[in-house]
């Protein structure tokens, strides 16, 4: 089977336009978007979940909301990749609160499967992935959107007050107050986590 | 008074999360993904898929019609009632149903035996 190459080799894409252009039975814009943007869904709900098939369906139902909104879309007023960054963020975080909701504990880590030289690091990666994960999932909808185009997407202040439509001084605020959350969250956990310092 | 917190550990965290590598979408979940795109995609010059009722109210041919849809069924609703409803409860400042054609109707369906 051929392997679809990745979005990072593909050229900048019109996001907007590509899905007018799907909307209208352009196969080719079905096939650019879905290069485009699926690596990005997959990757953010892997960052937020841990699990790689879980993953694989949180990017197929976030394409699937997008493919059927198509016809709808109406651009200018929201950027697509901002509308499924968004779909996916609250995909996962139903995923993280239905988990919690089955009493799995917080370091409820699976063990990796061979474990050897670097399978405690991996340990502590999955452990840390997963409180964080679930900590983020308890934050207000806008403060885990901005903590995560910050930290997870590497967006400056400026890109995410565009993309979230608020001013600069509001993302400020956003990702400061969501931190600040997550440090009370997480305040019991930080030894576990290896960030004690003495 | 300023309130000393230590939440740097927090950034910390986050780096190390976000720095750990993410698997690639398998090639079975692109393929799926753009089989979807390829069922759910609008056909060409279709001008877009539309929700199931509004196609169906497409169909039958906008809001306009469906209007008059519903003013006829009214209508005839009230037709086949018969003797319950008075006809000059439908005639009364109605124009339409002052016409020849009207009134040849209503006979038809015994409204004239019904009044008398």
């Amino acid at each position: 089977m051929t392997r679809m190459p990745l979005d990072s080799e593909l050229e900048p894409v019109d996001e907007a336009d590509l899905l007018a252009r799907y909307a209208r039975g352009d196969a080719a814009a079905a096939r650019a978007l879905t290069l485009h943007l699926a690596p990005r869904v997959h990757a953010q709900a892997a960052r937020m979940l841990g699990d790689g098939s879980e993953a694989e369906d949180i990017a197929q139902e976030a394409m699937m909301r997008l493919w059927k909104i198509a016809p709808e879309w109406r651009a200018g007023e929201a950027k697509v990749s901002t509308w499924l960054y968004r779909v996916v963020a609250n995909l996962c975080t139903d995923r993280l609160r239905r988990r919690k909701g089955r009493g799995v504990a917080l370091d409820d880590v699976a063990e990796p499967p061979d474990p050897g030289p670097g399978a405690e690091a991996q340990l502590l990666t999955a452990a840390r992935r997963d409180a964080l994960a679930r900590a983020l999932a308890d934050l207000p909808e806008r403060q885990r959107l901005a903590v995560m185009l910050r930290h997870f997407d590497g967006a400056s202040n400026p890109d995410i007050a565009e993309r979230l439509g608020i001013s600069v001084e509001a993302v400020e605020s956003l990702t400061a107050r969501g931190k600040r959350a997550l440090a009370a969250a997480l305040k019991g956990q930080k030894a576990a986590l290896g960030y004690e310092t003495g | 008074m300023t309130r000393k917190t230590d939440d740097t550990w927090i950034d910390a965290l986050l780096d190390d999360v976000c720095s750990a590598p993410v698997p690639e979408p398998g090639e079975d979940v692109m393929a799926r993904i753009l089989s979807d795109a390829m069922d759910a995609q609008p056909a060409p010059g279709g001008g877009g898929a539309l929700p199931r009722w509004r196609q169906a109210l497409q169909a039958l041919g906008g809001w306009m019609s469906v209007g008059g849809l519903v003013a006829a069924t009214a209508v005839g609703f009230a037709v086949g009632l018969g003797g319950v409803v008075d006809a000059a409860l439908l005639t009364s400042g109605a124009g339409w149903a002052d016409s020849a054609y009207y009134q040849d109707a209503l006979s038809a369906n015994g409204w004239d035996l019904e009044d008398g």
